[in-house]
């Protein structure tokens, strides 16, 4: 074909039908896989980033109960921070820490009051403790001694299964 | 009278399916259950203890402790342990530190299953640790005196080798000021 017949000629259709029953496909298959493995727990326990947990042989499972967490920067209740940790303050004699007192005393009276009025949730005083691995017994201690006093005395500490 | 027609079956029978929309479900769906998706599934294995274990366990557990078995972490990172039998006797014993700054889990770990030998229906260890004691050994403690390892001499209560050891540890000084 001449130069002037190739610049004449009509151009080809550039587009086309795109086949994505293939893909379609794979979808599906990885749909079906991860609806398999979904979980819908009503527990739900995600490991902060700001602390490190301990690993243990325990084969305990999870359960639902109020959670406080203690990094080496501050103390939450319920993912809400109550408190600073100030060692200087922690190394003080007493082992009473208002702030937490008074965010558990909170929990505590919401929890009381829902077992009041529905009788198939009660009140058990379970608490599930997050605490950094490398946090002295101090800190615990003062930790564990509050929320008994506020009501929540069964202890649960979170950790790593080994 | 009407003329019956007929359909017509020349015409295009075949006609390409619109897979867009759904492929716009699949992007949206797979990344959000990809996100959310816990491939580490936590379970629990059952496994009942014999009888005469589980039933030394229960009295344990209801009954009140003639025998007590305490243990105190101290900050240089040494176990010294105290039992009171039911004659009221104390005996001490301590396991010193595997290095500066490790506590003696293994020989920890002897100490209890030569305790449990002498009081097998006890399960009940209270547990005081030192202010400076981390949290980290705390665990790795409660670790070693919760159950019975392979190598460990079998302890039998009634006819049943018992699995467990102290499975109750304490965190006795809590409330202590």
């Amino acid at each position: 074909m001449s130069a002037i017949g190739r610049i004449l000629k009509k151009p080809e259709n550039s587009t086309f039908p795109l086949q994505i029953t293939s893909m379609i496909d794979m979808f599906t298959i990885i749909l079906v896989f991860l609806l398999k493995s979904y979980s819908s727990s009503a527990v739900d326990m995600t490991p902060s980033k700001a602390l490190s947990l301990p690993s243990s042989t325990s084969q305990e499972m999870v359960v639902e109960a109020l959670k406080i967490l203690v990094t080496k920067e501050a103390i939450f209740v319920d993912d809400k921070e109550v408190m600073k940790l100030d060692a200087r303050e922690m190394a003080t004699k007493d082992n009473m820490l208002k702030p937490l007192y008074d965010a558990l005393a909170v929990q505590a009276e919401k929890s009381k009051s829902i077992s009041q009025k529905n009788e198939s949730v009660q009140f058990d005083g379970k608490v599930i403790m997050q605490a950094d691995q490398n946090l002295n017994y101090m800190f615990l201690k003062k930790v564990m001694y509050t929320s008994a006093l506020a009501g929540y005395s069964d202890f649960k500490f979170a950790v790593i299964a080994k | 009278m009407r003329r019956l027609r007929f359909r017509d079956t020349s015409g295009e029978a075949t006609f390409d399916l619109n897979l867009a929309p759904m492929m716009d479900m699949m992007v949206s769906i797979i990344p959000f259950m990809l996100l959310s998706a816990t491939f580490l599934q936590l379970n629990l294995i059952n496994s009942p203890l014999p009888v005469p274990v589980a039933k030394a366990l229960e009295e344990d557990r209801n009954n009140k402790h003639e025998v007590s078995i305490k243990v105190q972490m101290t900050s240089l990172k040494d176990f010294v342990l105290e039992v009171k039998d039911t004659t009221g006797k104390v005996t001490r014993l301590s396991v010193p530190r595997a290095s500066p700054t490790e506590f003696d889990y293994k020989n920890f770990h002897k100490k209890l299953v030569e305790i449990k030998q002498n009081h097998p229906k006890v399960f009940r260890l209270e547990l005081n640790p030192d202010t400076q004691v981390d949290y980290r050994s705390i665990v790795a403690t409660m670790d070693s005196s919760r159950s019975m390892e392979n190598a460990d001499p079998k302890i039998m209560i009634e006819n049943a080798a018992t699995p467990l050891l102290f499975p109750d540890v304490i965190l006795a000084n809590v409330m202590n000021e």
